[in-house]
């Protein structure tokens, strides 16, 4: 890790395993009312910058580039929300002629960044306007997907009242609102004070690579935010069911629980292996009793909110089988709670995890992403801290972790007139 | 075993094939933490007529039978297969697709127990009428898991729009009726006919020793012995697509339109047929590609946005080009893509666009290595089609734009074109 003179902080995970470096930007803000601003900003860069005006001519510059990815994206994790550019470029001993292609797409993303394509010292009034609209698209397609959706409902219903209800992109009429002077000066803000890290996955040898990110990403800033942790929420006394149709063949239910522990607590180790046991894998309970056993779904399993602490179950059924469904899931969740679970349940599901935290070492992505999960919880950790917090693990632990979670939220979102 | 390399890429791999045995491809990669093995049988949805070994009777069975025998496989007398991998530290998986059945792990734990299971399970085939029918109701909730997602709804009705014979346009899952028809007897009949391990490729990648590999994969899976071959029977497809349009309604907020491009000149194998997808996959981004000024024009317009693809499908027996993506207005981008493409057939490929493309195709062939998995499942899908793990470089550098300007006239045309559409059912609900 190395600060630059700038605020901006460098992670550099140095490595010849793969055949391309990975570049990622990103630019932390609390997730909240002015999420759709921050949503439309990686997407809006990308539009053009001042070398590289429109996106036919960045498209062009990229392919140059030996074919490199710039992909815009954000993140939510609890209630932080987090704009990301990613550049993957062919390492450059891997390519005939790459000149200096590292600093080259570095200089391109300090481009986009400070240089955006402008008009009257703003925004692109034509590049916001169509960014704002995909974004709206973005929002209003997640009924495209039903899994996505109901797993989106299911969160929104929960957190009605904590930022955590908003989507990555914001609200609608949020979006539908942005103009491009306000913009500007929010980003302008923004990328003067809120956090920025840089993340590079291979890239060389670290002291050049330091440098050479010192010296291409010299911009002004003060980088005097600091972002707070999300809050954790608590359940209702009694559990709330929201029932919701759409002409589907397949309903979907989700159940939505508080875990009262995030990723920070020294606990959350011990919350992923009751997770584990109960639904993250083929071994755990649920795909054995309600998929194996029951013959109830094809998929049922379970993950967890880490930033957030909430554990969420997700099954596709037949809506006739609802009672039954809710009533396996439950009982599932019940036996963990009980301690009821073998030996080999344990072990298996550490062997899972543990390979996990390996393979994500093996995708340069993954391995960034586990990486800023730590950062917004303030526990960044390798991987061996993790490993051997995993090996420490026990089954009482386990129980104690489990019997914290509470059922907060039941959705189904089912069919109607559809066999 | 033969050891094949190849300088640009930093790669290499090393292959055994004994007569009547598994093809074997090894990929070393020192350093990595995880290790991936499949098993890919030659046998996909497509293959649901055919002559059984030893037998003079064609047979036919019920549609989606590759995958309905790919989920029975990983249950047998003890039990459910995934407990097994989960206990040496592996993870498993497995999918069916219109040509091939592929089962593959990864671990980061014991290796060769793992690799053992997984050959082993493959050849030991276990199916009862009580297992057969908890497996149908899962697939059931499957199938209707896809026909709820409006991806899938408009690649599928593409498929059915564009082929009037062949058995690509059959859904790979088969229907909630046709695997109701399924019995034990099926799926011995076809496990029989198809899992051979002449009819098999295993792939290694990771950090192993090939020699080591190759002996405990002969062991594992000894060569079968001169037995006779499933004879695959395939009908002639007629040239010309099935219906020129298919649209659906769906309970979506966004509409989603594909074009298709069949494929007219089938049957080949190898360099000829890498050289055609190659060409073809080029074309398509020359004309609708991220750097191509129809895109540009169209994404500036709101018609597209980044989830818009266009790509090519290169199998022996069958082929199309596919474009499309969500979009708020089906019709319009409809019409500007059949404007864009026939525009381009009366200009030309533009020479500066060709070198440019050219140049990305090689920067994703580097990427494409990155993943063991990915590399893996490259080499299967390419062996399966006669081409080698490394043709892909050389083939493309041997491309000129008059390759690309006669897949231009020959392949994108109107005759050979079909639409599917998925649509909202009902307005949106405010939100």
């Amino acid at each position: 890790m190395t600060r630059m003179p700038n605020g901006i902080v460098l992670y550099h995970y140095p490595t010849t395993q793969f055949k391309t470096v990975t570049m990622m930007l990103c630019l932390h803000q609390r997730l909240g009312d002015d999420a759709a601003r921050t949503a439309v900003l990686p997407f809006l860069l990308r539009r053009g910058c001042r070398g590289f005006p429109s996106l036919r001519d960045l498209a062009r510059r990229l392919e140059e580039l030996y074919g490199a990815a710039l992909e815009p994206g954000v993140w939510k994790l609890g209630e932080r929300q987090v704009a990301v550019w990613e550049l993957e470029l062919a390492e450059e001993r891997f390519v005939p002629d790459p000149g200096d292609l590292l600093g080259q797409g570095m200089e391109l993303l300090r481009q986009l960044l400070t240089e955006p394509a402008t008009q009257d010292g703003a925004f692109r009034a034509d590049y916001l306007a169509g960014e704002r609209e995909n974004l709206i698209r973005r929002v209003q397609s997640l009924a495209n997907d039903k899994r996505a959706y109901a797993i989106f409902r299911l969160g929104e219903e929960m957190c009605r009242v904590e930022a955590f209800a908003r989507h990555q992109y914001g609200r609608v009429e949020e979006l539908a609102a942005l103009e491009p002077h306000e913009l500007w000066g929010y980003y302008q803000h923004i990328l003067r004070e809120n956090p920025l890290d840089l993340f590079v996955v291979g890239g060389g040898e670290p002291e050049d690579l330091a440098r050479r990110a010192r010296t291409v990403l010299d911009f002004p800033r003060t980088g005097g935010v600091t972002l707070g942790t999300t809050p954790l929420g608590n359940a209702p006394a009694a559990p709330r069911e929201v029932v919701e149709e759409q002409q589907v063949h397949q309903a979907k239910l989700c159940l939505g629980f508080r875990t009262a522990t995030t990723y920070a607590d020294p606990a959350y180790t011990a919350l992923a292996v009751a997770n584990g046991i109960l639904g993250a894998f083929p071994h755990s309970k649920l795909f054995r009793e309600v998929r194996e056993r029951a013959s109830l779904a094809y998929y049922a399993n379970s993950r967890l909110e880490p930033t957030k602490g909430l554990l969420i179950v997700s099954a596709g059924i037949n809506a006739a089988d609802y009672p039954r469904s809710r009533e396996i899931i439950l009982q599932q969740l019940a036996a963990v709670q009980a301690g009821d679970f073998t030996g080999e349940e344990l072990e298996n599901t550490r062997r899972a995890m543990e390979r996990g935290i390996l393979a994500s070492e093996d995708v340069p992505e993954q391995k960034i992403r586990d990486a800023v999960v730590g950062l917004v919880n303030g526990r960044l950790e390798g991987v061996a801290e993790r490993l051997a917090r995993l090996r420490d693990v026990t089954a009482e632990q386990v129980v104690e972790a489990s019997r914290r979670i509470r059922l907060d939220t039941v959705y189904l979102l089912t069919g109607k007139g559809v066999a | 075993m033969r050891r094949l390399a190849n300088r640009r890429l930093a790669e290499e791999c090393y292959l055994d094939q004994p007569v009547g045995g598994p093809v074997l491809c090894v990929i070393p990669r020192l350093g990595h933490h995880r290790r991936f093995a499949s098993v890919t049988v030659r046998y996909g949805s497509v293959d649901n007529r055919f002559v059984p070994p030893g037998s003079a009777a064609p047979v036919e069975v019920p549609a989606g039978i590759a995958h309905f025998l790919e989920h029975k496989l990983f249950e047998d007398e003890a039990g459910n297969v995934f407990d097994r991998f989960a206990a040496l530290g592996a993870s498993a998986n497995a999918y069916t697709s219109h040509t091939h059945t592929s089962y593959h792990f990864t671990t980061t734990g014991d290796f060769p127990a793992a690799y053992a299971l997984l050959l082993e399970f493959v050849q030991r085939p276990y199916f009862t009428p009580e297992t057969v029918k908890k497996e149908q109701g899962i697939i059931e909730q499957e199938i209707k898991m896809y026909l709820d997602d409006p991806q899938w709804r408009v690649y599928q009705n593409l498929l059915e729009a564009l082929f009037q014979e062949y058995p690509v346009r059959l859904d790979i899952a088969g229907t909630v009726e046709s695997v109701r028809r399924i019995r034990v007897e099926d799926l011995y009949l076809c496990y029989r006919a198809f899992y051979r391990p002449a009819q098999t490729v295993v792939c290694v990648s990771g950090d192993v020793d090939p020699e080591e590999m190759a002996r405990l994969t002969s062991r594992l899976m000894p060569p079968g012995a001169g037995e006779a071959e499933v004879r695959r029977l395939y009908p002639e497809e007629p040239p010309g697509v099935a219906f020129p349009r298919r649209e659906e309604a769906m309970p979506v907020a966004e509409p989603v339109l594909y074009l298709g491009f069949k494929e007219g000149s089938t049957g080949e194998r190898g360099e000829p047929l890498l050289r055609r997808e190659l060409a073809t996959q080029l074309l398509l981004d020359t004309l609708v590609g991220r750097a191509s000024p129809l895109f540009s024009r169209l994404y500036e317009e709101g018609l597209i946005d980044d989830r818009f693809g266009a790509s090519y499908l290169g199998e022996v027996f069958y082929g199309a080009s596919i474009l499309g993506g969500e979009t708020p207005q089906p019709d319009r981008l409809e019409e500007e893509l059949r404007r864009g493409i026939a525009a381009a057939r009366s200009a030309g490929v533009d020479r500066a666009a060709f070198e440019r493309g050219r140049r990305k195709l090689t920067g994703d062939a580097l990427r494409s290595f990155n993943s063991p998995q990915a590399a893996a499942r490259a080499f299967g899908s390419g062996y399966l089609r006669g081409i080698g793990p490394y043709d892909y470089l050389e083939a493309l550098d041997a491309l000129g734009v008059e390759d690309l300007e006669k897949r231009l006239t020959e392949h994108l045309r109107e005759d050979n074109l079909a639409v599917s559409v998925v649509r909202p059912r009902e307005p949106a609900k405010d939100r």
